[in-house]
Protein backbone atom coordinates (compact mmCIF):
# COMPACT_ATOMS: atom_id res chain seq x y z
CA UNK A 1 0.00 0.00 0.00
CA UNK A 2 1.47 3.62 -0.84
CA UNK A 3 2.03 5.30 2.14
CA UNK A 4 2.65 8.86 0.86
CA UNK A 5 -0.69 9.50 -0.32
CA UNK A 6 -1.74 8.95 3.24
CA UNK A 7 -2.71 12.72 4.73
CA UNK A 8 -4.38 13.26 8.03
CA UNK A 9 -7.51 13.61 7.94
CA UNK A 10 -8.61 13.14 11.38
CA UNK A 11 -9.62 16.44 13.08
CA UNK A 12 -9.46 15.56 16.71
CA UNK A 13 -5.72 15.48 18.90
CA UNK A 14 -7.08 11.92 19.48
CA UNK A 15 -7.70 10.54 15.89
CA UNK A 16 -4.34 12.53 15.11
CA UNK A 17 -2.33 10.73 17.76
CA UNK A 18 -3.87 7.09 16.73
CA UNK A 19 -3.22 7.71 12.59
CA UNK A 20 0.94 9.35 13.57
CA UNK A 21 1.30 5.60 15.94
CA UNK A 22 -0.74 3.64 13.03
CA UNK A 23 1.76 4.53 10.55
CA UNK A 24 4.94 4.50 12.64
CA UNK A 25 3.76 1.18 13.79
CA UNK A 26 3.85 -0.21 10.08
CA UNK A 27 7.18 2.22 9.35
CA UNK A 28 8.96 0.24 12.29
CA UNK A 29 7.29 -3.03 10.95
CA UNK A 30 8.67 -2.71 7.55
CA UNK A 31 12.46 -1.12 8.28
CA UNK A 32 13.35 -2.30 12.16
CA UNK A 33 16.54 -4.47 11.33
CA UNK A 34 16.92 -7.84 13.33
CA UNK A 35 19.37 -6.46 15.76
CA UNK A 36 16.79 -3.77 16.87
CA UNK A 37 13.69 -5.91 16.61
CA UNK A 38 13.49 -6.39 21.40
CA UNK A 39 13.66 -2.25 21.08
CA UNK A 40 11.32 -1.90 18.17
CA UNK A 41 8.40 -0.79 20.81
CA UNK A 42 10.70 1.99 22.59
CA UNK A 43 12.45 3.24 19.30
CA UNK A 44 8.55 3.47 17.51
CA UNK A 45 7.43 6.11 21.13
CA UNK A 46 11.03 7.85 20.44
CA UNK A 47 10.54 8.68 16.71
CA UNK A 48 6.66 9.39 18.46
CA UNK A 49 8.69 12.33 20.81
CA UNK A 50 10.75 13.37 17.86
CA UNK A 51 7.73 14.65 16.09
CA UNK A 52 5.88 15.87 18.65
CA UNK A 53 9.12 18.07 19.69
CA UNK A 54 9.17 19.10 15.89
CA UNK A 55 5.86 20.12 16.15
CA UNK A 56 5.77 22.11 18.96
CA UNK A 57 8.95 23.76 17.73
CA UNK A 58 7.56 24.63 14.33
CA UNK A 59 4.30 24.96 15.69
CA UNK A 60 2.83 23.11 12.57
CA UNK A 61 1.20 19.78 12.57
CA UNK A 62 2.96 17.11 10.59
CA UNK A 63 0.06 16.25 8.21
CA UNK A 64 1.94 13.02 5.50
CA UNK A 65 2.75 9.23 6.43
CA UNK A 66 6.02 10.51 4.59
CA UNK A 67 7.32 12.60 7.03
CA UNK A 68 6.71 10.01 9.85
CA UNK A 69 8.30 7.36 7.42
CA UNK A 70 11.46 9.93 6.92
CA UNK A 71 11.55 10.25 11.20
CA UNK A 72 11.50 6.23 11.39
CA UNK A 73 14.72 6.22 9.25
CA UNK A 74 16.01 8.76 11.23
CA UNK A 75 15.56 7.06 14.21
CA UNK A 76 16.72 3.67 13.24
CA UNK A 77 19.84 5.12 11.78
CA UNK A 78 20.99 7.15 15.10
CA UNK A 79 19.96 3.64 17.14
CA UNK A 80 21.95 1.70 14.58
CA UNK A 81 25.20 3.79 14.98
CA UNK A 82 24.83 4.18 18.33
CA UNK A 83 25.11 0.46 18.98
CA UNK A 84 27.49 0.15 16.96
CA UNK A 85 29.72 3.21 18.37
CA UNK A 86 29.09 1.49 22.27
CA UNK A 87 30.24 -1.93 21.11
CA UNK A 88 33.11 -0.71 19.37
CA UNK A 89 33.29 -3.29 17.20
CA UNK A 90 36.42 -4.17 16.20
CA UNK A 91 37.47 -3.48 12.25
CA UNK A 92 38.65 -7.24 11.99
CA UNK A 93 34.98 -8.16 11.28
CA UNK A 94 36.42 -10.24 8.11
CA UNK A 95 38.05 -12.19 10.42
CA UNK A 96 35.02 -12.82 12.89
CA UNK A 97 32.99 -13.31 9.71
CA UNK A 98 35.03 -16.21 8.50
CA UNK A 99 35.12 -17.83 12.10
CA UNK A 100 31.16 -18.02 11.56
CA UNK A 101 31.47 -19.88 8.20
CA UNK A 102 33.74 -21.90 9.58
CA UNK A 103 31.46 -22.55 12.46
CA UNK A 104 28.53 -22.96 10.06
CA UNK A 105 29.59 -24.49 6.82
CA UNK A 106 26.17 -24.12 5.33
CA UNK A 107 25.74 -20.52 5.65
CA UNK A 108 25.84 -19.00 1.59
CA UNK A 109 28.10 -16.03 1.98
CA UNK A 110 30.18 -14.52 -0.92
CA UNK A 111 32.94 -16.30 -2.64
CA UNK A 112 36.30 -15.44 -0.89
CA UNK A 113 38.06 -12.51 -2.24
CA UNK A 114 35.66 -11.34 -4.06
CA UNK A 115 34.39 -8.71 -1.92
CA UNK A 116 38.30 -7.41 -2.25
CA UNK A 117 38.49 -7.69 -5.68
CA UNK A 118 34.93 -5.81 -6.11
CA UNK A 119 36.00 -2.58 -4.41
CA UNK A 120 39.05 -2.62 -6.26
CA UNK A 121 37.12 -2.60 -9.54
CA UNK A 122 35.00 -0.65 -8.36
CA UNK A 123 36.73 2.15 -7.62
CA UNK A 124 39.02 1.34 -10.76
CA UNK A 125 35.80 2.20 -12.81
CA UNK A 126 35.42 6.26 -13.73
CA UNK A 127 32.93 7.86 -11.82
CA UNK A 128 30.29 8.22 -14.16
CA UNK A 129 29.82 4.67 -14.50
CA UNK A 130 30.45 4.05 -10.70
CA UNK A 131 28.31 5.68 -8.98
CA UNK A 132 25.49 4.49 -11.00
CA UNK A 133 26.71 0.88 -10.94
CA UNK A 134 26.96 0.99 -6.77
CA UNK A 135 23.67 2.10 -6.55
CA UNK A 136 22.88 -1.22 -8.74
CA UNK A 137 24.61 -2.85 -6.44
CA UNK A 138 23.02 -1.17 -3.11
CA UNK A 139 19.70 -2.55 -4.86
CA UNK A 140 17.85 0.73 -6.43
CA UNK A 141 15.93 -0.06 -9.53
CA UNK A 142 16.59 2.24 -12.73
CA UNK A 143 14.29 4.37 -11.88
CA UNK A 144 15.69 5.18 -8.15
CA UNK A 145 18.73 5.61 -9.50
CA UNK A 146 17.50 8.38 -11.76
CA UNK A 147 15.68 10.19 -8.79
CA UNK A 148 19.45 10.04 -6.79
CA UNK A 149 21.23 11.44 -9.52
CA UNK A 150 18.68 13.69 -11.34
CA UNK A 151 19.31 12.51 -14.36
CA UNK A 152 17.84 10.90 -17.79
CA UNK A 153 16.93 7.45 -17.74
CA UNK A 154 18.67 5.93 -20.54
CA UNK A 155 21.89 7.58 -19.71
CA UNK A 156 21.91 6.26 -16.34
CA UNK A 157 20.67 2.85 -17.74
CA UNK A 158 23.71 3.07 -20.38
CA UNK A 159 26.62 3.41 -17.68
CA UNK A 160 25.54 1.12 -15.34
CA UNK A 161 25.20 -1.41 -18.24
CA UNK A 162 28.55 -0.55 -19.06
CA UNK A 163 30.54 -0.24 -15.95
CA UNK A 164 29.04 -4.02 -15.51
CA UNK A 165 30.64 -5.14 -18.17
CA UNK A 166 33.70 -3.16 -17.39
CA UNK A 167 33.63 -4.61 -13.45
CA UNK A 168 32.53 -8.12 -14.75
CA UNK A 169 35.85 -8.17 -16.54
CA UNK A 170 37.92 -6.34 -14.20
CA UNK A 171 36.84 -9.05 -11.79
CA UNK A 172 37.39 -12.21 -14.36
CA UNK A 173 41.49 -10.43 -14.77
CA UNK A 174 41.51 -11.01 -11.12
CA UNK A 175 39.99 -14.61 -11.02
CA UNK A 176 36.79 -14.20 -10.25
CA UNK A 177 33.91 -14.54 -12.66
CA UNK A 178 30.60 -14.09 -10.71
CA UNK B 1 19.63 -11.71 -3.88
CA UNK B 2 20.88 -14.06 -6.02
CA UNK B 3 23.30 -11.79 -7.85
CA UNK B 4 27.14 -12.96 -6.10
CA UNK B 5 28.10 -9.28 -7.16
CA UNK B 6 24.79 -7.97 -5.00
CA UNK B 7 25.68 -10.12 -2.29
CA UNK B 8 29.04 -9.32 -1.68
CA UNK B 9 28.48 -6.08 -1.72
CA UNK B 10 25.74 -6.01 0.45
CA UNK B 11 27.63 -8.60 2.94
CA UNK B 12 30.46 -5.62 3.66
CA UNK B 13 30.11 -5.06 7.13
CA UNK B 14 33.30 -2.85 7.67
CA UNK B 15 33.55 1.01 8.79
CA UNK B 16 35.22 3.68 6.88
CA UNK B 17 35.71 7.28 8.46
CA UNK B 18 34.06 10.17 7.09
CA UNK B 19 30.27 9.21 7.24
CA UNK B 20 27.36 11.29 6.55
CA UNK B 21 24.64 12.06 8.39
CA UNK B 22 21.45 10.20 8.25
CA UNK B 23 19.30 13.24 7.38
CA UNK B 24 22.18 13.43 4.74
CA UNK B 25 21.71 10.33 3.64
CA UNK B 26 17.76 10.71 2.88
CA UNK B 27 18.72 13.44 0.91
CA UNK B 28 20.74 12.39 -1.01
CA UNK B 29 18.45 9.11 -1.70
CA UNK B 30 15.92 11.24 -2.28
CA UNK B 31 17.48 13.21 -4.94
CA UNK B 32 18.04 16.64 -2.94
CA UNK B 33 21.53 16.99 -2.78
CA UNK B 34 24.10 18.70 -4.82
CA UNK B 35 25.34 15.74 -7.49
CA UNK B 36 29.02 16.36 -6.31
CA UNK B 37 28.18 15.40 -2.55
CA UNK B 38 25.93 12.60 -3.53
CA UNK B 39 28.74 11.35 -6.02
CA UNK B 40 30.83 11.24 -2.77
CA UNK B 41 28.05 9.94 -0.13
CA UNK B 42 27.79 6.90 -2.71
CA UNK B 43 31.48 6.41 -3.40
CA UNK B 44 31.76 6.37 0.69
CA UNK B 45 29.43 3.30 0.58
CA UNK B 46 31.94 1.08 -1.16
CA UNK B 47 33.85 1.25 1.83
CA UNK B 48 31.51 1.46 4.46
CA UNK B 49 29.17 -1.45 5.19
CA UNK B 50 27.43 0.99 7.50
CA UNK B 51 26.70 3.78 5.33
CA UNK B 52 25.69 1.59 2.58
CA UNK B 53 23.20 -0.08 5.18
CA UNK B 54 21.34 2.92 5.70
CA UNK B 55 21.14 3.98 1.92
CA UNK B 56 19.37 0.70 1.80
CA UNK B 57 17.24 1.38 4.44
CA UNK B 58 16.34 5.08 3.24
CA UNK B 59 15.55 3.54 0.22
CA UNK B 60 12.97 1.04 0.91
CA UNK B 61 11.20 3.42 3.52
CA UNK B 62 11.27 6.36 0.81
CA UNK B 63 9.47 3.35 -1.57
CA UNK B 64 7.29 2.68 1.03
CA UNK B 65 6.42 6.17 1.58
CA UNK B 66 6.11 8.15 -1.37
CA UNK B 67 4.35 7.18 -4.89
CA UNK B 68 6.94 7.49 -7.91
CA UNK B 69 6.60 11.59 -8.13
CA UNK B 70 8.43 13.08 -11.16
CA UNK B 71 11.31 14.15 -10.02
CA UNK B 72 11.72 17.99 -10.87
CA UNK B 73 16.37 17.79 -10.40
CA UNK B 74 17.62 21.08 -10.12
CA UNK B 75 20.95 20.75 -11.88
CA UNK B 76 24.07 21.45 -9.10
CA UNK B 77 26.71 24.04 -9.01
CA UNK B 78 29.09 20.90 -8.58
CA UNK B 79 31.06 18.91 -11.38
CA UNK B 80 28.96 15.70 -13.05
CA UNK B 81 31.04 14.24 -15.16
CA UNK B 82 28.04 12.79 -17.91
CA UNK B 83 30.00 14.30 -20.38
CA UNK B 84 27.20 15.20 -22.86
CA UNK B 85 26.48 18.92 -21.88
CA UNK B 86 23.23 18.52 -24.39
CA UNK B 87 21.92 15.89 -21.68
CA UNK B 88 22.45 18.19 -19.17
CA UNK B 89 20.80 21.23 -20.33
CA UNK B 90 18.11 18.61 -21.39
CA UNK B 91 17.39 17.65 -17.88
CA UNK B 92 17.40 21.46 -17.06
CA UNK B 93 14.99 21.91 -19.70
CA UNK B 94 12.64 19.46 -18.90
CA UNK B 95 12.92 19.94 -14.83
CA UNK B 96 12.03 23.72 -15.39
CA UNK B 97 9.19 22.53 -18.62
CA UNK B 98 7.54 20.41 -15.24
CA UNK B 99 7.26 22.87 -13.17
CA UNK B 100 6.07 25.23 -15.64
CA UNK B 101 3.32 22.80 -16.92
CA UNK B 102 2.34 21.14 -14.02
CA UNK B 103 1.21 22.16 -10.52
CA UNK B 104 3.23 21.37 -7.69
CA UNK B 105 3.55 18.06 -6.62
CA UNK B 106 1.71 16.86 -3.54
CA UNK B 107 4.59 14.86 -2.37
CA UNK B 108 5.21 16.42 1.28
CA UNK B 109 8.65 16.32 0.50
CA UNK B 110 8.11 18.59 -2.05
CA UNK B 111 6.19 21.57 -0.63
CA UNK B 112 2.75 21.77 -1.60
CA UNK B 113 1.01 24.27 -3.83
CA UNK B 114 0.19 26.39 -0.80
CA UNK B 115 3.19 26.45 0.70
CA UNK B 116 4.94 28.12 -2.25
CA UNK B 117 7.98 30.91 -1.97
CA UNK B 118 6.82 33.84 -3.27
CA UNK B 119 9.40 36.07 -5.07
CA UNK B 120 10.66 39.65 -3.35
CA UNK B 121 12.29 40.78 -6.26
CA UNK B 122 11.97 43.46 -8.50
CA UNK B 123 10.64 43.07 -12.20
CA UNK B 124 14.08 44.28 -13.92
CA UNK B 125 17.18 44.80 -12.27
CA UNK B 126 20.61 46.14 -13.15
CA UNK B 127 22.98 43.32 -14.30
CA UNK B 128 26.08 45.30 -11.80
CA UNK B 129 23.31 44.17 -9.06
CA UNK B 130 21.22 41.05 -9.94
CA UNK B 131 20.33 40.85 -6.21
CA UNK B 132 17.39 38.03 -6.06
CA UNK B 133 15.63 37.83 -2.95
CA UNK B 134 12.30 35.67 -2.10
CA UNK B 135 10.37 35.21 1.00
CA UNK B 136 12.02 33.54 3.84
CA UNK B 137 10.84 30.45 5.34
CA UNK B 138 12.05 30.30 8.54
CA UNK B 139 14.89 29.98 10.99
CA UNK B 140 17.37 27.48 9.85
CA UNK B 141 16.14 27.42 6.49
CA UNK B 142 18.97 26.86 3.36
CA UNK B 143 18.01 27.73 -0.12
CA UNK B 144 19.09 26.36 -3.34
CA UNK B 145 18.86 28.85 -6.37
CA UNK B 146 18.78 28.14 -10.13
CA UNK B 147 19.37 30.96 -13.10
CA UNK B 148 18.24 29.95 -16.41
CA UNK B 149 17.85 31.48 -20.06
CA UNK B 150 14.23 31.50 -21.10
CA UNK B 151 15.84 28.69 -23.69
CA UNK B 152 16.52 26.89 -20.53
CA UNK B 153 20.21 27.23 -20.83
CA UNK B 154 21.48 27.16 -17.05
CA UNK B 155 23.47 30.93 -16.60
CA UNK B 156 24.52 30.22 -12.13
CA UNK B 157 23.29 28.40 -9.38
CA UNK B 158 24.28 28.17 -5.75
CA UNK B 159 23.68 25.69 -3.51
CA UNK B 160 23.26 26.11 0.64
CA UNK B 161 22.22 29.80 1.04
CA UNK B 162 21.30 30.44 4.58
CA UNK B 163 19.77 33.78 3.82
CA UNK B 164 16.99 34.31 1.25
CA UNK B 165 19.16 36.53 -1.41
CA UNK B 166 20.95 35.76 -4.02
CA UNK B 167 23.18 38.13 -5.92
CA UNK B 168 24.23 36.75 -9.27
CA UNK B 169 27.40 37.87 -10.93
CA UNK B 170 27.55 39.92 -13.80
CA UNK B 171 30.20 37.65 -15.24
CA UNK B 172 26.98 35.34 -15.91
CA UNK B 173 24.74 37.75 -17.73
CA UNK B 174 27.05 38.79 -19.59
CA UNK B 175 25.52 37.24 -22.68
CA UNK B 176 22.21 37.91 -21.41
CA UNK B 177 21.25 41.16 -23.91
CA UNK B 178 19.90 44.20 -21.92
CA UNK B 179 16.00 43.94 -21.64
CA UNK B 180 15.92 40.51 -21.86
CA UNK B 181 14.25 38.05 -19.26
CA UNK B 182 16.29 35.49 -17.07
CA UNK B 183 14.23 32.57 -15.11
CA UNK B 184 15.17 31.22 -11.93
CA UNK B 185 13.51 29.39 -9.12
CA UNK B 186 14.15 28.47 -5.52
CA UNK B 187 14.40 25.64 -3.08
CA UNK B 188 14.05 25.80 0.29
CA UNK B 189 14.97 23.02 2.82
CA UNK B 190 13.60 23.28 6.32
CA UNK B 191 14.71 22.62 9.58
CA UNK B 192 12.45 19.93 9.79
CA UNK B 193 13.59 17.79 6.32
CA UNK B 194 11.01 19.16 4.61
CA UNK B 195 11.57 21.12 1.01
CA UNK B 196 9.86 23.49 -1.37
CA UNK B 197 10.10 24.34 -4.63
CA UNK B 198 9.20 27.54 -5.45
CA UNK B 199 7.31 28.62 -9.45
CA UNK B 200 9.92 29.73 -11.74
CA UNK B 201 10.31 33.44 -11.82
CA UNK B 202 11.39 36.28 -14.31
CA UNK B 203 12.96 38.98 -14.01
CA UNK B 204 14.62 41.49 -16.45
CA UNK B 205 18.21 42.29 -16.89
CA UNK B 206 18.97 45.82 -17.15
Amino acid sequence: MPHGEQRNVARGPEERAGWMRQVLEHAFRRLTPAELLDSREDLRQAALLRVLEVESREREEVQTASYLWHVAFTTIADELRRRRRAHEEPVETERLEARVAELHPGRPSATPGLREALRDCLERLPESRRIPVVLHLQGFAPSEACRVLNAPGKRVENLTYRGLIALRRCLAEKGHAP
Amino acid sequence: MSDPLLQAFQENRELAPGCATPEEIWRAVAGLEVQARTAALVDHTIRCGDCARLWRLAREAQAESAPVAVVTPIQAAGRWRWGVVASAGLAVAASLLLVLRQPATENPERGSPEARIASATARELPREAFLLRWAPQGEGARYRVQVTLPDLTELDSAVDLTVSEHLVPPAALARVPAGSDVLWRVEARLLDGRTMTSPPFRTRVR
